[in-house]
């Protein structure tokens, strides 16, 4: 009877909501918002998509050439091909034309969140020498207007405005009643204020949820931004349940705001304030208490040391005695080969790897810094609803931080990996160089372009589900502990 | 006058006054103090590394003038005093640039790379909290002008009883903007006077550009403050007032700058630099091939009448790098000139788009204001790829004209380094800021007399 | 309503040695007050006498410091809920939803009180009230007091209450409305709704209460059988007893 009576308010208040005319701009201004959301991630991926085909394409470019190169300079020519032009040399290929890129493809639901790939690009070429202190140098400036503003995406409009959204249609229930006197006519009927908020509550909740859900559906439709989701599942239900916690979590702090009986100006003013805090403040203050936790080493401090590694190899002989000891350490007859300690490219790697050497200390400080940074994050996002919503939607668009950074140490290992590859072979050439033509111009030593390592891709599916678990368990959580506080408030009607 | 210092008292007695007032100078004095000792510990550190790099370039050995173009330097962007107030474009640039021969590398290093996620959902800097914080407390304070009198049937008492409408709007207006001014401006114009006392400031004409930055966000708290009153001066109750004043700061503060930028990304798109840098790469490709230079050389020596470079009068080397400089210099002027004109047209058109918010004409114009803008930016990029130029021309040169014979390498020393001047960084002038704030401050000029011009009606048949 | 309570089936409203305090205030001070089915009880008296206190404590919005407060029966401290199953309430200021027309309220606020009502019979409650027929689907933010009241009545009607409480019905209605209004109320008491208004107009007073207690600081300082007295008289009448338990 009781559930049935239920019903009967709910759809009551149902039609309510739905016959006020600020319901539907309220709603019309979302999906809009969602639309347009939608469509900007869209060209996002498509644009990322297309980044990782050129890359592709070059990498096949730059083999096809090197292939030609074979083919022309294994006849006798005049002219000279220093070690820099020369593709068919171990060497020269990997420092001056090989283009191994390390990629971070976009998931299939890339669309959700622009994350931090307008800061960290998802592509990086390898590179050998000197001007890599660090492993993100990979940049792409743009527009420095959109980085401060931040992107129009769906975790924009998620976060940010379903909120505004949800107070704007929930904001003033009951207060308005309240200020309006039409309180008093509700709490004469033999109802109490549990009941009645809970059918307000919940009709704007339905609602709210509905039209989030509907509307995020509908965008990802119309925008085409949705990759295939096979297998990712689980991943975007688990993300849609912690959208639906979210919307009621909001609506839950209306509720509880309500139950203050403080009139409908303060509690506007009380959700807006609410609304700054939960969603800039609170993050601000979580991230400078990142900064606290893990502070940033000094680059210039990294740089200095870099260079401080540079000086003294082109000091003195210091150079030379390096790279005949990085030799002796890789070759054991060195002593019987005169002049090999001279030749550029040994004195490069040997020179690499003595870089390498003097600044691991602060290359692992950095690594360490960015995963305890992301670490931290990840640990203090909890603590706002808006960031552990964030959170979720990036991590399963694959563009939040703590990929990124397993991404850049991914990407150091590839780079190590290639040199590993290389490093036996341009060793061996220059012990033993292969025999070529008479007036041949070119070293001809290299041909394997296709046993060249490539990078593995990774596209973290488990992350994306354990994250949008954690914020629907949070999300649930803050509900529950909202939804209770005002349920405990609303025991009487205001006298 | 009376009415207005009545106004003023009943402005000082309102206890949300000073809850703002003390969450506004709270909110500012952290966010400023920190960016301050940020900018100190930066300032201290380049200055640091700095000489650190002059000196090693002075102090490296002997060597091929080629060699010591590959050794090079690392040259650094100091922070533009008034970045404690607006960092501006400045933790979305890289602030370092490694200066060797052939390659005009990128700036890289930006703040935001190791600001972390968080960091970046927030109010980061003084500058933010004045373009998202500051119109809320205008709003908290100015919606109930009119809207709660109405309400409560006081207007309708105060104006049966013959007071000038027009009057009791322009002393409130004067009461609350003062209040704002002295909660808001005041810490602003405090953190700017630190940060401009204790940092070397030379060329960046400081006190003009603090006192139109203070007064450029102050008119961006009045056109909210209007904004506020407008509202209060039609709504019925003040909840419509407070509801509608808060719905429009949510659109002009919150979607609207984000729609801007995808608006003007549609409209104005900038080039991508990923496919600037391979148009880049591959007008390098073809000049760098064995044939390529075989071809130059045999033109070098036909243009010269010789036929063995033994018999030139210039070094051939010398002559072919600085050759190929010119050439590589010509592709990044074209290619990356184009990039960064076309991120200029965009920065233009967003200030434009400060007809949609005036929140985006206030960034616009607060970060020219403060001399952290793109232009400043791209001025560093350029002034150090002249830098890294000069040295590169320079080395090429003393080889060119110092030919060598029967496989020597010409070695250089001390006298040529010290040459090479330090790499010093003037910034843009004031004026230049002054021109190329003229669009957003228009703007923001607009923003401000627009709510004026339509409070002059309403105010004159204000209903009570 | 199939449950009503059979207890202590003459009187519908039972209030005994009521007593309340706001901090140093008294509010009440054993108030005690009886009302039969049909009876139309008229509380006068002087702002902050305890009639708005009276009207809250029978609503169960407050609960009494002392003594006890029952609506057929059931004590409306401990069970608000259940005593309002059988008050209808029409405030001074009937609020109704101004985007909703007469109907539609009417719908809303019996779904309140669990009943659901068709359109057709909310139609005729709202005419059996006195609001014209043009009225019914006309937003109520249209409507005028009166005709608010009379949605407020029909609410009253729907819900079978048998307790009519109405705080100041006839302040600010124009005398026809008021007159309406009156019409309205005697008709329902003919039904055998039992009626507690609280009020300050003595001209109304003596047309529609069939009983007139004077309540001041808190308890009824005289019963008055309005019958016996032309309106002047019985404002003579309350002017005294006033003066006489201020001194």
């Amino acid at each position: 009877m009781k559930t049935v009576r239920f019903a009967l308010l709910l759809g009551a208040e149902l039609r309510l909501v739905l016959r006020e005319r600020l319901t539907w701009a309220v709603l019309a201004a979302l999906v809009v918002s969602l639309c347009l959301a939608a469509w900007t991630g869209a060209g996002r991926v498509a644009m990322e998509r297309a980044a990782l085909a050129e890359a592709a394409a070059d990498t096949d470019r730059v083999v096809r050439d090197a292939r030609a190169a074979h083919e022309r300079y294994a006849k006798p020519s005049p002219i000279k091909v220093n070690y820099w032009q020369d593709p068919t040399d171990a060497f020269g290929y990997m420092t001056y034309f090989m283009a191994a890129y390390a990629v971070k493809p976009p998931t299939p639901l890339a669309v959700f969140a622009a994350g931090q790939s307008d800061v960290q690009p998802a592509i990086m070429r390898a590179s050998f020498g000197f001007s890599t202190v660090f492993d993100d140098t990979a940049y792409e400036p743009g527009s420095t207007a959109r980085l401060r503003l931040g992107p129009f995406d769906l975790a924009f409009v998620l976060v940010y405005l379903v909120p505004l959204v949800v107070i704007a249609l929930a904001g003033t229930r009951l207060s308005s009643e309240h200020d309006s006197g039409i309180l008093r006519m509700i709490a004469s009927q033999p109802v109490g204020p549990r009941r009645v908020a809970s059918a307000k509550f919940g009709a704007v909740a339905l609602i709210a949820i509905v039209a989030t859900l509907g509307g995020t559906a509908l965008a990802l439709v119309v925008s085409g931004g949705l990759g295939a989701v096979d297998g990712w599942e689980d991943a975007l239900a688990l993300l849609a349940a912690a959208l639906s916690a979210y919307v009621a979590f909001w609506v839950a702090a209306c509720a509880l705001v309500a139950s203050l009986w403080r009139g409908g100006v303060a509690a506007l003013a009380i959700l807006v304030l609410a609304w700054a805090c939960v969603t800039v403040a609170l993050p601000s203050t979580l991230g400078l208490a990142v900064e606290a936790l893990a502070p940033t080493p000094s680059r210039i401090a990294a740089i200095d040391a870099s260079r401080r590694a540079q000086v003294r190899f082109y000091t003195g002989e210091e150079g030379a005695r390096i790279t005949s000891a990085w030799l002796t350490g890789k070759v054991l007859e060195v002593s019987s080969r005169p002049g090999l300690a001279d030749a550029p490219e040994i004195k490069r790697l040997a020179r690499d790897a003595f870089y390498d050497e003097a600044l691991a200390s602060d290359r692992d400080a950095a690594q360490d810094h960015a995963r305890a940074a992301a670490a931290w994050s990840r640990r203090l996002a909890i603590l706002s609803p808006a960031t552990v919503l964030a959170r979720a939607l990036e991590v399963a668009a694959g563009t939040d931080a703590e990929r990124h950074s397993a991404f850049l140490a991914a990407g150091a290992a590839y780079r190590r990996d290639l040199r590993a590859f290389f490093e036996p072979r341009i060793l061996a050439q220059a012990l033993d160089p292969a025999p070529v033509c008479q007036g041949c111009p070119a070293r001809l030593d290299f041909a394997a372009y296709d046993a060249v390592p490539a990078f593995v891709l990774s596209v973290p599916r488990e992350a994306a589900e354990h994250q949008a678990l954690v914020a629907l368990g949070c999300l649930m959580a803050g509900t529950l502990l909202l939804a209770a506080l005002a349920y405990r408030r609303l025991s009487g009607w205001p006298a | 006058m009376r009415r207005l210092s009545a106004e003023l008292a009943r402005t000082a007695r309102d206890a949300r006054l000073r809850w703002i007032g003390a969450v506004l100078v709270l909110l500012l004095t952290v966010a400023g103090l920190g960016a301050w000792r940020d900018s100190a510990r930066y300032a201290g550190e380049v200055a640091q590394v700095a000489a650190a790099e002059r000196a090693r370039w002075l102090g490296q050995d002997a060597k091929n003038p080629h060699s010591a173009d590959h050794f090079g330097l690392w040259v650094f962007r100091p922070s533009a005093p008034l970045a404690v107030l607006d960092p501006g474009t400045e933790p979305y640039t890289g602030r370092m640039v490694r200066v060797e021969a052939h390659v005009f590398n990128d700036a890289v290093y930006r703040a935001i790379q190791d600001a972390g996620p968080l960091a970046r959902f927030g109010f980061g800097s003084v500058a933010d909290i004045v373009q998202l914080v500051v119109p809320l407390a205008a709003i908290l304070l100015g919606f109930s002008a009119f809207a709660a009198d109405r309400e409560r049937g006081t207007l309708r008492l105060a104006l049966g009883n013959g007071v000038p409408p027009g009057q009791l709007f322009a002393s409130r207006f004067a009461a609350l903007f003062a209040a704002l001014a002295v909660v808001a401006g005041l810490p602003l114009f405090g953190i700017g006077a630190l940060a401009v006392m204790s940092q070397d400031h030379a060329g960046w004409q400081v006190v003009p550009r603090l006192l139109t930055w203070v007064a450029a966000q102050l008119a961006y708290t009045a056109v909210f403050l209007l904004l506020a009153m407008l509202v209060s001066l039609v709504a019925r109750t003040a909840r419509g007032a407070l509801a509608a004043a808060l719905a429009v700061w949510a659109l002009l503060c919150v979607a609207a700058p984000r729609l801007a930028v995808v608006g003007v990304d549609a409209v104005v798109p900038a080039l991508s630099y990923r496919e600037v840098r391979a148009r880049i790469e591959a007008g390098f490709r073809s000049h760098r091939t064995a044939e390529a230079n075989d071809a130059r050389t045999r033109s070098v020596l036909a243009r010269y009448g010789v036929g063995d470079p033994g018999e030139l009068p210039v070094d051939l080397r010398g002559l072919m790098m600085s050759e190929n400089e010119a050439h590589n210099f010509a592709v990044y002027d074209r290619e990356l000139g184009a990039f960064f004109d076309s991120i200029a047209t965009q920065d233009r058109a967003l200030a434009w788009a400060g007809l949609l918010s005036p929140r985006v004409a206030l960034q616009a114009l607060s970060q020219t204001l403060a001399g952290t803008d793109f232009a400043q930016h791209a001025h560093f990029v350029w002034t150090a790829e002249a830098y890294r130029r000069g040295i590169s021309e320079r080395m090429n040169a003393e080889i060119r004209d110092h030919p060598q014979r029967g496989g020597t390498t010409l070695v250089a020393g001390r006298d040529l380094w010290e040459e090479i001047p330090p790499f010093v960084l003037q910034p843009l002038p004031f004026a230049r800021a002054l021109a190329d704030a003229g669009v957003p401050a228009l703007i923001l000029a607009l923003w401000l007399g627009l709510p004026a011009l339509l409070c002059r009606p309403l105010v004159r048949r204000l209903k009570p | 309503m199939a449950d009503v309570t059979t207890h202590a089936a003459d009187f519908v409203l039972e209030i005994q040695g009521a007593g309340k305090r706001f901090g140093v205030r008294r509010a009440l001070d054993g108030l005690d007050l009886s009302l039969r089915p049909g009876e139309v009880f008229a509380l006068l008296g002087p702002n902050g006498a305890g009639k708005t206190t009276t009207v809250n404590l029978i609503l169960g919005f407050l609960k009494a410091d002392a003594g006890t407060v029952r609506v057929c029966g059931i004590d409306a401290g401990a069970d608000p809920v259940g005593a309002r199953r059988h008050v209808a309430y029409i405030p001074e200021q009937v609020a109704l939803y101004p985007g909703l027309s007469g109907v539609e309220n009417l719908r809303y606020f019996t779904t309140l009180a669990g009943l659901h009502l068709g359109k057709a019979t909310a139609r005729t409650l709202l005419a059996e009230a006195g609001l014209a027929e043009t009225a019914h689907a006309r937003p109520a933010g249209s409507y005028s007091k009166g005709m608010r009241q009379k949605v407020g009545i029909a609410v009253a009607l729907a819900r079978r209450a048998r307790l009519l409480l109405l705080d100041e019905p006839t302040s600010g209605l124009d005398p026809s409305a008021a007159a309406d209004f009156s019409t309205t109320v005697r008709a329902a008491a003919t039904r055998g709704t039992a009626i507690l208004m609280a009020t300050h107009d003595l001209y109304r007073v003596r047309e529609m209460a069939s009983r007139v207690g004077v309540l001041s600081r808190g308890r009824i300082v005289e019963e008055i059988d309005p019958r016996t007295l032309d309106h002047v008289g019985l404002e003579r009448l309350y002017i005294e007893r006033l003066a006489g338990s201020a001194a």
